[in-house]
């Protein structure tokens, strides 16, 4: 019987709510392998990946969630959390993180190649149910808004390591502005979390200070509201 | 009191003349010269030259014998772009699978070009302003240089749950490399190097992971340095690790611009100087009467009782800050960070 059978018994609140904690303190501890063997139990005990996502790995990213609010969450607790949801959606259950059918959200790095980020990034939208499709590296403001179309999202999301590169969003909002303007543009990156007034003199609709940020910046403007 | 005497007494937690000023500055040369960008990082008398142009424009008080963190990365073996109006950064990584780590040498400061530019700059610098201003240079610490032979998300892997022996053979070259780097530029005459530990910062690291690894290297690199360091993360946040970093030998660090001063001030009192504080990304938007206010910030939170050096978060100046806004931080340094400070911690 395969890990996802239907016919297999479903694990009790009880069972879900210790793998829920359990791999809440192997996103926290940066135990890689502590967060891959708990989503394997869960999985064996027959919780099928939806159950996996919905219940143990939005919930714990929730509470990671509210600790990032408090500046309590590091980059490599990130980097673990966004490993395991990897590892439960590829390598665990062999099966990728379904397209969702909503709203669309293009992400791209502008101008340099500082790519983790946007990787992050990429992995929690979709973990929060996101369709995103990562348009690369290094892009021009004309590429970026040539795929954003292309896709027809109605979102696209900018990440930037250095100064030099957010002073090209400006041009990327023109050309946003050009085809009408529907397009919302969220930005991020270092010199934005250095200054938050930054986001606004570029003129972007939002900004976040990192990955854990840009799901509720994008999912605000997913929405229609200013985030 | 000179501009060396006067940083010497803030980094030794005392209260100087007033409160010393690092414009930490190194595209503003090419600027000074009319020199692109590309050319004047790779040419130490021009280098040299731009430091003392701006010494003289502005009155602050250190040259700064810094060309380009990326040159530590060509070092190794690795290359890097360079900009017209940007610091250069690293193009192509030296260590693309973690087995490549197997390979890898400390390289020696003296005998590589990258870095023996940077070693001649200090040497100039030093002859014209020995004992009068201090010159200052830069080194990545060895938790921070691995992003730049291979890329975060590769450094991440190997660091967090790649294999031991490779991540641990290649924290110790990059240490090794970092302590003969550090004892060349001291040689060459640097009366401070920063020190700069971005992974240190609690935005990258856990207290857990900043204790195990950052730590004791930081410890056993400032013990095998005849040279005061300045802890630096690069604009990274690290409130609440201002002890222990005091603890393991840094003389001074550079507090981020998000960072609380005055709280960090109180953690610091008789153990470290601080610096820093300005936000090096906004500043490139501050007319000089915003720059005057956030000086006049900085000077009230961090500068009673001494000990405190102003400068910006980073280490380095945006290229696009005015002319204008640099004077007015001087020049509201001089006019309200003369000691005795008053109760409010200004004239």
């Amino acid at each position: 019987m395969s890990p996802s059978d239907p016919r297999q018994h479903q694990p009790g609140a009880l069972a879900i709510g210790a793998w829920r904690e359990q791999l809440l303190s192997a996103f926290v501890d940066c135990d890689r392998e502590g967060a891959r063997s708990v989503i394997q139990r869960a999985l064996q005990s027959g919780l099928t990946l939806e159950g996996v996502l919905s219940h143990l790995i939005h919930p714990a990213m929730d509470t990671l969630g509210d600790m990032w609010g408090r500046g309590e969450v590091a980059l490599t607790q990130q980097f673990i959390a966004a490993c395991a949801i990897e590892d439960a959606a590829e390598g665990i259950a062999g099966a990728r993180l379904v397209r969702a059918p909503g709203p669309k959200v293009v992400l791209g790095t502008l101008a340099d190649g500082h790519g983790l980020g946007v990787k992050l990034v990429s992995i929690f939208l979709r973990a929060a149910g996101m369709d995103v499709v990562d348009a690369g590296f290094g892009l021009s403001p004309k590429e970026l808004v040539s795929r954003t179309l292309e896709e027809g999202a109605s979102v696209v999301g900018v990440s930037v390591f250095l100064l030099r590169s957010a002073k090209f969003i400006p041009e990327l909002q023109e050309l946003i502005a050009r085809e009408g303007g529907a397009v919302k543009l969220a930005v991020g990156g270092a010199p934005f979390r250095a200054d938050p007034e930054l986001a606004r003199r570029v003129g972007a609709d939002a900004w976040a200070a990192d990955a854990f940020g840009a799901v509720g910046a994008i999912r605000s403007l997913m929405n229609g509201h200013a985030p | 009191m000179t501009a060396y005497e006067r940083v010497i007494a803030a980094v030794s937690r005392k209260e100087p003349d007033r409160v010393p000023v690092l414009l930490l500055m190194t595209l503003q040369g090419a600027q000074e010269l009319g020199i692109p960008v590309p050319e004047y990082l790779r040419d130490p008398a021009a280098m040299a030259e731009g430091q003392a142009r701006l010494l003289e424009r502005y009155g602050h008080d250190c040259v700064y014998a810094f060309s380009y963190g990326a040159a530590e990365a060509e070092a190794f073996g690795g290359a890097a772009t360079f900009y017209p109006d940007s610091p250069p950064t690293v193009s192509r990584f030296v260590v693309e699978d973690p087995s490549d780590v197997t390979r890898l040498t400390p390289p020696d400061p003296e005998s590589c070009e990258p870095l023996a530019r940077s070693l001649e700059l200090t040497r100039l610098l030093s002859a014209r302003f020995k004992g009068t201003v201090p010159v200052i240079a830069n080194i990545i610490a060895p938790y921070g240089l691995p992003i730049m032979l291979m890329g975060m998300e590769r450094w991440l892997r190997l660091l967090l749950f790649g294999d031991a022996a490779l991540r641990d053979r290649l924290v110790e070259v990059c240490s090794e490399f970092c302590v003969r780097w550090i004892r060349a530029l001291a040689a060459a005459g640097a009366d401070a190097v920063g020190y700069f530990d971005p992974m240190s910062s609690t935005d990258l690291t856990t207290q857990a992971q900043f204790r195990q690894w950052m730590l004791p290297t930081l410890r056993a690199i400032t013990s095998r340095v005849p040279v005061a360091l300045v802890f630096a993360t690069a604009g990274g946040r690290n409130a609440h690790r201002v002890s222990e970093i005091a603890g393991a030998g840094a003389a001074a660090m550079v507090v981020s611009s998000r960072d609380d001063l005055a709280s960090m001030k109180q953690e610091a009192q008789g153990k470290i100087a601080l610096a820093g504080n300005l936000n090096n990304i906004a500043m490139a938007w501050w007319t000089p009467e915003q720059a005057a206010q956030e000086v006049k910030r900085c000077i009230a939170a961090g500068a009673p009782g001494g000990g405190y050096l102003l400068c910006d978060q980073h280490g380095e100046l945006p290229w696009d800050v005015k002319p204008e806004a640099l004077a007015a931080m001087v020049e509201t340094a001089h006019a309200y960070g003369q000691y005795p400070l008053d109760s409010t911690g200004q004239q």
